[in-house]
């Protein structure tokens, strides 16, 4: 509550200060957001302006909440201002960016996929560099340091944090009750239970790639995270270490082991004909024990289980080698805010971002009301969430507080690695690519984007 | 059409033998045609739950409901709006577009006419993805991005060539005793096209009309790429109103794909007759 | 009175043919050669999509003609041509044939044969992808009833059936246009000469070879013609189902040239992939205009 506090009087302090006609860079943080502050500010920005934002398709079920909770307090606080929102499916998005960029036709904000899709994006100079807007509004206060950092090119700021996510092992937790089934955290754990359940004809993981064919990628991570570890996948993302080391190509011999087994899916034919929505009615039924996914399925997954009798968890992917420390938190960054430099109205687009994440109180309250659309990485305080939020929601935070981060490749891996990340991993589950030849591959794409300099920014270890 | 008519009543037997040789396979191909679109129409009535348990089977109690909130959360009330616009314009000027060009391709002797066609046909048949972003540059160059009339525009470069090339053969297959004597007469060309080969030809323009409108109101890539404002999106954008990061609500994408195809079916339950008189009139040529 | 001039006839047509030909040229020209030859201009470059471009003669092209996976799905797009070229125009023929004598009832099948040709790509891939999941989908229902021959069949999944499993998709929604195309081609065929064919007692067979088959000819030749150019292009119903996968083993070279675009950044070869597949249809139909020129359909 404190910090809350503290923040209304900053904001009360700089609404007075900008009492004076200036203009430009100094422009009120009008919206802050918290209602209270809302009249005192409205009068600030009296000016016309029309800010067109590209989202990505993740409120689209909750239009309603997002026009009361986001667009209308701030179109009310800055009379004259209109904000275009125009929402797309996030891959079309990555597609449309640069095309209408270099066209003249970008937005002032854009929703960013990710610190690989920033990184091309900034080097071209179409972002706006957002270092003083950060020391005005104090974002660096705001956001978790790694998350902040993932949205830095060389050294500047380009993008805010929007969602964070993480690859997890979704569980029945009622028929790891009924089996006395211990929820694994070591390999052994892991190939114990999986066997246990395909003893009894239960598939050990539920998986399926046929709505979404690179979320093969999601395996790839697991392997790479918890078998490789971080601090290797760091090294090889800095080019201390080579994709071809026996550490990936172990970690992928593994993963293929479990997928040849039938351990997944039953059978690599299965996963990539499988829907998410048999995954998890697989997992709901007692078909299948566990899926290796991501937290962005936690709402979903949460919606089915809620009128059974079954219960669910997740809990972080083992540690699949003796010397990977447990708990591994693989990161991604589940998108970004971006201001393009064709923005007119750059200011005001920095002002929106601001009062887009408010004080954390209010963020834990929108995350317990819509859990699947603002998960993002701030500074919590303690008694930020609301009682009624699910602790299986506020857990992803607590992880990532203690955990030991990894690196997922849909944000950390640069365009042509991660795209051979999941084009040629269906090979060797396919039997037409050995482990080794999948990493000596990976190796000769990854050196090539190094060298370019494509490779993005990637947080340090400890 | 032809064979049962001079079949007498005397071969009763035969007449049911040839019945059945001819409606078994159509019921089948019926059931091949019609299974999937059912499972749609089922699912748009169910709950999310219910799909996903169940994805094939009969709705328990049908949701009317999720019409609604499709309607709503897909905004068809803008979409279906500039779907139309879209559409109006685009079978309008291909068929302006077409007509003219296929009169000269299909009756007048123009040299170079063959090169004409083959062009044709490789229009037909190029890949947008290869094109989409040279022609993003000089839309924005032209300022005809985010507007329905420039989407109008390559509507009308991209559905024009197959338009053309069914008219051409249309108006082929047509007499040419009428406009020789128009000629004579003294009437200009446009004259000869207007009053003598345009009320010959409307069953041909029913044809185009109808293939125009399907290709329209369905297209997804132009206009996802060239439209950006929310309330100029069209229907097919609609459909896409109900995914989330890796999943959809199912219902409601059902549900909005049986609305956006209703003003199909209906347009081409009025004109089929017309449609099969138009096809008939003119067959295909190469 | 020009054209009453023997020789002055077809010059004066000629040029109004051209007037008349000028709308439809200029919008295919904006909207698509010039775009077009702006791609083929971009295939000589390294060009990653945005930023610096650098001339690199037919580097792309020498790379191109070694890439397995690009020969791999030159491979896959001549399997779909053989597939487009017989099942769908097979259905489509046997659906208009049986339809022409349906009857009162031949407005009803006709509409609902015509229903999948109206939805949109996303729709149908959507049914599909249900139809096919190995554990929910029609495998597992027929199963249920006490047909277990297609029960944990992956369709989408298995390498050697998925091309099958997605052309399939295509072919549902396509054979319903042909049945009207030839429907249509079939009632312009002079009814007097299946009356004969009747008098000469010829069969079934003999009657639709001798009879239907020329009549619907310069129909099945422009079918025939479209189906060959459009599967070497093949796009939307392979990217949306697989995105060329699994492994690769759906992939057709604009699933490639869009991937290589937009997934890894490489416009340039992008744009070689684009004009050498512009190329190859050109050629194509450059082969069947000089059959033609050669009396072929004549």
């Amino acid at each position: 509550m404190k910090q809350h506090l503290s923040r209304r009087q900053f904001l009360s302090l700089t609404s007075k200060s900008a009492l004076a006609p200036v203009a430009g860079r100094f422009l009120v943080p009008a919206s802050l957001a918290t209602s209270g502050a809302l009249s005192s500010a409205s009068s600030l920005l009296a000016q016309e302006a029309t800010i067109e934002l590209w989202w990505g398709s993740g409120f689209l079920d909750i239009e309603d909440y997002f026009n009361a909770n986001v667009i209308d307090p701030f179109e009310a606080a800055n009379p004259g201002v209109d904000l275009e929102f125009s929402w797309d499916v996030d891959e079309e998005l990555e597609r449309k960016i640069p095309i209408a960029m270099q066209a003249g036709a970008g937005p002032d904000i854009f929703m960013g996929n990710g610190p690989s899709h920033i990184q091309a994006v900034a080097r071209e100079g179409w972002l706006v560099e957002l270092d003083e807007y950060a020391e005005q509004y104090g974002w660096e206060e705001k956001f978790q340091t790694w998350a902040l950092d993932t949205c830095r090119v060389n050294g500047k700021l380009y993008c805010l944090p929007n969602s964070v996510n993480q690859t997890c092992l979704f569980y029945n937790a009622s028929l790891f009750q009924d089996m006395g089934w211990a929820v694994p955290t070591t390999r052994a754990e892991i190939e114990t239970v999986a066997q246990e359940a395909a003893d009894r004809g239960i598939i050990p993981f539920a998986g399926g790639t046929s709505d979404c064919p690179l979320c093969v990628n999601w395996l790839v991570s697991i392997a790479f995270n918890h078998y490789a570890g971080p601090d290797a996948v760091h090294e090889a993302l800095t080019g201390a270490r080579s994709f071809s080391d026996s550490l990936f190509v172990e970690a992928t011999e593994l993963l293929n082991s479990w997928m040849q087994q039938g351990w997944i899916a039953g059978g690599a034919a299965q996963f990539f004909a499988t829907t998410f929505s048999t995954v998890h009615d697989q997992l709901v039924k007692r078909e299948a024990a566990m899926s290796m996914e991501g937290t962005w399925f936690i709402p979903w997954v949460s919606s089915l289980f809620a009128e059974t009798d079954d219960d669910w968890n997740w809990v972080p992917n083992p540690s699949l080698r003796e010397e990977v420390q447990y708990p591994v938190i693989p990161l991604g960054s589940g998108n970004t805010l971006s201001i393009t430099t064709q923005s007119e109205n750059a200011d005001i687009a920095a002002d929106f971002l601001n009062s887009y994440y408010p004080d954390t109180a209010t963020i834990g309250q929108r995350i317990a009301d819509h859990s699947s659309f603002f998960i993002a990485p701030v500074n919590f305080q303690e008694g930020d969430f609301p009682a009624e939020l699910d602790g299986r929601v506020s857990k992803f935070f607590d992880l990532l507080a203690d955990g030991n981060l990894g690196y997922s490749p849909w944000s950390f891996w640069p365009a042509r690695t991660h795209s051979y990340l999941y084009e040629e991993v269906q090979k060797v589950f396919t039997g037409d690519l050995s482990p080794a030849d999948y990493c000596a591959g990976m190796a000769a794409v990854f050196d090539e984007e190094l060298a370019a300099g494509a490779v993005p920014p990637v947080f340090g270890r400890g | 059409m032809t064979a049962g008519v001079n079949v007498g009543t005397a071969r009763r037997k035969w007449n049911l033998r040839r019945t059945l040789l001819v409606y078994v396979p159509l019921v089948i191909l019926a059931i091949v045609a019609l299974g999937p679109v059912l499972v749609l129409l089922f699912n748009s009535l169910k709950t999310g739950r219910e799909i996903v348990q169940d994805p094939l089977g009969l709705p328990d109690a049908p949701q009317l409901a999720n019409y609604a909130r499709a309607w709503r959360q897909g905004h068809f009330e803008s979409t279906m709006r500039n779907s139309a616009i879209l559409t109006a314009g685009s079978v309008l000027g291909v068929c302006i577009i077409s007509g003219l060009a296929a009169y000269a391709l299909g009756r007048l002797r123009v040299r170079g006419s063959r090169g004409v066609v083959t062009y044709l046909f490789l229009a037909t048949t190029a890949p947008a993805p290869l094109y989409v972003i040279p022609l993003f540059f000089m839309w924005t160059r032209l300022g005809q991005i985010n507007s329905l009339s420039g989407l109008i525009i390559i509507y009308w470069g991209v559905l024009s060539p197959f338009a053309t090339l069914l008219l051409r053969s249309f108006l082929l297959s047509l007499p040419t005793e009428l406009e020789d004597a128009g000629r004579v007469d003294g009437a200009g060309e446009i004259r000869v096209l207007l009053s003598i080969i345009l009320p010959l030809s409307w069953p041909g323009f029913v044809v185009v009309g109808l293939i125009t409108a399907l290709g329209t109101w369905n297209e997804f890539f132009f206009a996802n790429t060239f439209i950006h404002s929310q309330r100029l999106k069209p229907v097919t954008i609609s459909l896409l109103s109900f995914q989330h990061q890796f999943s959809n609500d199912w219902e409601l994408t059902s549900a909005a794909s049986v609305i956006a195809v209703v003003p199909v079916v209906a347009l081409f339950l009025v004109f089929q007759r017309r449609f099969i008189a138009g096809m008939t009139a003119g067959g295909l040529k190469g | 009175m020009t054209w009453l001039n023997p020789g002055g006839l077809p010059r004066r047509q000629s040029f109004q043919g051209w007037l008349f030909l000028l709308p439809l040229m200029i919008a295919t020209i904006v909207v698509i050669v010039l775009p077009t030859l702006a791609t083929v201009a971009f295939s000589l470059t390294d060009w990653s999509g945005f930023g610096e471009v650098t001339f690199i003669g037919l580097e792309n092209f020498r790379q191109l003609a070694t890439d397995a996976s690009f020969l791999q799905s030159l491979k896959h797009a001549v399997i779909w041509t053989a597939i487009f070229l017989t099942v769908p125009i097979f259905m489509g023929l046997l659906g208009a044939v049986l339809l022409s004598e349906a009857g009162p009832l031949q407005t009803f099948f006709k509409l609902v044969y015509f229903i999948p040709v109206t939805l949109a790509s996303v729709i149908n891939a959507h049914i599909w992808r249900s139809l096919y999941d190995p554990f929910r989908g029609a495998g597992a229902v027929l199963e249920g009833l006490g047909i277990p021959f297609l029960a944990d069949v992956a369709f989408l999944g298995e390498k050697n059936l998925a091309l099958y499993a997605v052309a399939w998709v295509d072919v549902w929604r396509w054979w319903g246009f042909l049945v009207v195309v030839f429907l249509a081609a079939l009632q312009a065929i002079n009814p007097e000469l299946y009356d004969s064919a009747k008098v000469d007692g010829a069969s079934w067979w003999l009657e639709f070879r001798h009879v239907t088959l020329p009549g619907i000819r310069v129909t099945l030749l422009f079918v025939v013609l479209i189906t060959i150019v459009g599967s070497l292009n093949v796009f939307d119903y392979v990217y949306i189902l697989t995105q060329g996968g699994p492994a690769g083993a759906t992939e057709v070279p604009v699933t490639l040239l869009y991937k290589s675009a937009f997934q890894k950044y490489e416009a340039g070869y992008a744009a070689a992939i684009g004009t050498t597949m512009s190329f190859l249809s050109g050629l194509v139909l450059v082969g069947y205009l000089l059959l033609q020129h050669m009396g072929w359909e004549e």
